[in-house]
C-alpha cells in the first residue's frame, strides 16, 4: 500500500521490504564512496493507498554505514548505504489530512 | 440512463470506505452522513486520474462525495449551484460501495429536470432534512402540473405524500448493485426509494461536466 517514487544518479541499488500496510524498509547498498562519492538517490514522493502524503517523511528514519551520520530522521536524500524505514499509523494519516484540510 | 457494471471493484469500494475514516469531517444532513472527498487536492491526484479514466473523455469530474444514508431523501436535481452557472453540466454517477443486498434499494429518475440544483424537500414534507447547499423550490415556482402520479411507482416512494408527487413522471428505476454505477443526466430530478434503514447503505456520488 506504500508506494515510493525514486530518482537519482549513479550506482546505488535498493531493495524494498514491505513489512505491513504501514511499515516499509528500504535497504540502499552498493555505493562506492571512493570511486563514486557523488552518487545519490532521492525519494521524491510517498504514496499511501494512492494518496500523495509526503508529510510521511516525518515518520522516516535511516541507519547508515557512516559513523558521523549513523542515525538520521526525516530522510528523503540518500547518499549513504544503509536502511531507510517508514512506519506510521492510521492515526498519523488522519492527523496529516486534518492538518491539510482544516 | 444506464448502469455500468464493475465501475468499482470490491477493492475500490473498500478504498472509499477506508478514505472516509481518515478524513477530518463528515456532515449529518438529516438523512445521510456525507463526506467531501477533496478531489481537487494535490494529494488526491492519483485517485482522481483513476476515476477520470473510468468516465467518457468529454466529461470532467466536478464533485466526489461519500454518502452513508439512513433515511430516504427528497426529490432533487444535481445541477449547478446558485451563483455557479454552468451550462455544461453532464451526468451523475451513483455507485454503491457498501450494500448487503438484504433489502433491495432503488433510485428513481424522473423525466422532469432543472439545470439549477434545486430540491422539493420542504414541499414534499421533508423540511430541510437532506439539504446542504441546494435551493428549495415549490411546485408552483417550478411549474408542476396536477396530473396524478403513476400509482404503480408509489410503492417505491411511501415516505412521501402521494398527492405531492402529482406532476412527476418516472422515467427510469435504478436497482442498486455493489460497485455498479447508476447514471443519469445531472439535470434530471431523482429520488431514493424508501428503505428501512436497518442495513448499511453507502455510496459514492460523482458529478461531471462536459468539456
Amino acid at each position: 500500500m506504500i508506494d515510493l517514487q525514486f530518482k537519482g544518479s549513479g550506482t546505488p541499488f535498493y531493495s524494498i521490504e514491505k513489512l505491513t500496510d504501514t511499515h516499509i524498509k528500504v535497504e540502499f547498498f552498493g555505493k562506492n564512496y571512493k570511486t563514486n562519492p557523488e552518487d545519490y538517490i532521492i525519494i521524491e514522493n510517498i504514496y499511501y493507498k494512492d494518496l500523495l502524503l509526503n508529510e510521511l517523511f516525518e515518520y522516516t528514519t535511516m541507519t547508515t554505514d557512516n559513523a558521523d551520520y549513523r542515525n538520521l530522521t526525516n530522510v528523503n536524500y540518500i547518499s549513504f548505504n544503509g536502511i531507510w524505514e517508514l512506519k506510521f499509523t492510521q492515526e498519523d494519516v488522519k492527523a496529516i489530512l486534518r492538518k491539510k484540510l482544516t | 440512463m444506464k448502469q455500468i457494471k464493475n465501475f468499482f471493484t470490491q477493492e475500490e469500494c473498500d478504498w472509499f470506505l477506508w478514505y472516509d475514516t481518515v478524513l477530518p469531517e463528515t456532515r449529518d444532513n438529516g438523512l445521510r452522513f456525507q463526506t467531501m472527498c477533496y478531489f481537487e487536492q494535490p494529494f488526491f491526484s492519483r485517485k482522481l486520474t483513476q476515476l477520470q479514466e473510468k468516465l467518457p473523455n468529454n466529461e470532467q469530474i466536478t464533485t466526489v462525495n461519500i454518502n452513508h444514508d439512513y433515511g430516504a431523501g427528497g426529490i432533487h436535481s444535481d445541477g449547478y449551484l446558485p451563483g455557479q452557472v454552468d451550462t455544461a453540466i453532464a451526468n451523475s454517477y451513483l455507485i454503491p460501495i457498501k450494500y448487503t443486498g438484504e433489502e433491495p434499494y432503488y433510485t428513481l429518475v424522473f423525466k422532469q429536470s432543472s439545470d439549477l440544483a434545486i430540491t422539493f424537500n420542504s414541499e414534499i414534507g421533508l423540511g430541510s432534512a437532506g439539504i446542504t447547499t441546494y435551493k428549495q423550490t415549490t411546485r408552483q415556482e417550478y411549474g408542476l402540473d396536477s396530473s396524478p402520479f403513476d400509482e404503480k411507482y408509489y410503492d417505491y416512494l411511501t415516505h412521501l405524500d402521494y398527492d405531492k408527487l402529482s406532476g412527476f413522471t418516472v422515467d427510469y428505476v435504478h436497482s442498486w448493485s455493489l460497485g455498479t454505477a447508476m447514471t443519469w443526466p445531472r439535470s434530471r430530478f431523482h429520488v431514493s426509494a424508501n428503505f428501512s434503514g436497518q442495513y448499511p447503505r453507502s455510496s459514492v456520488l460523482i458529478l461531471t461536466r462536459y468539456i
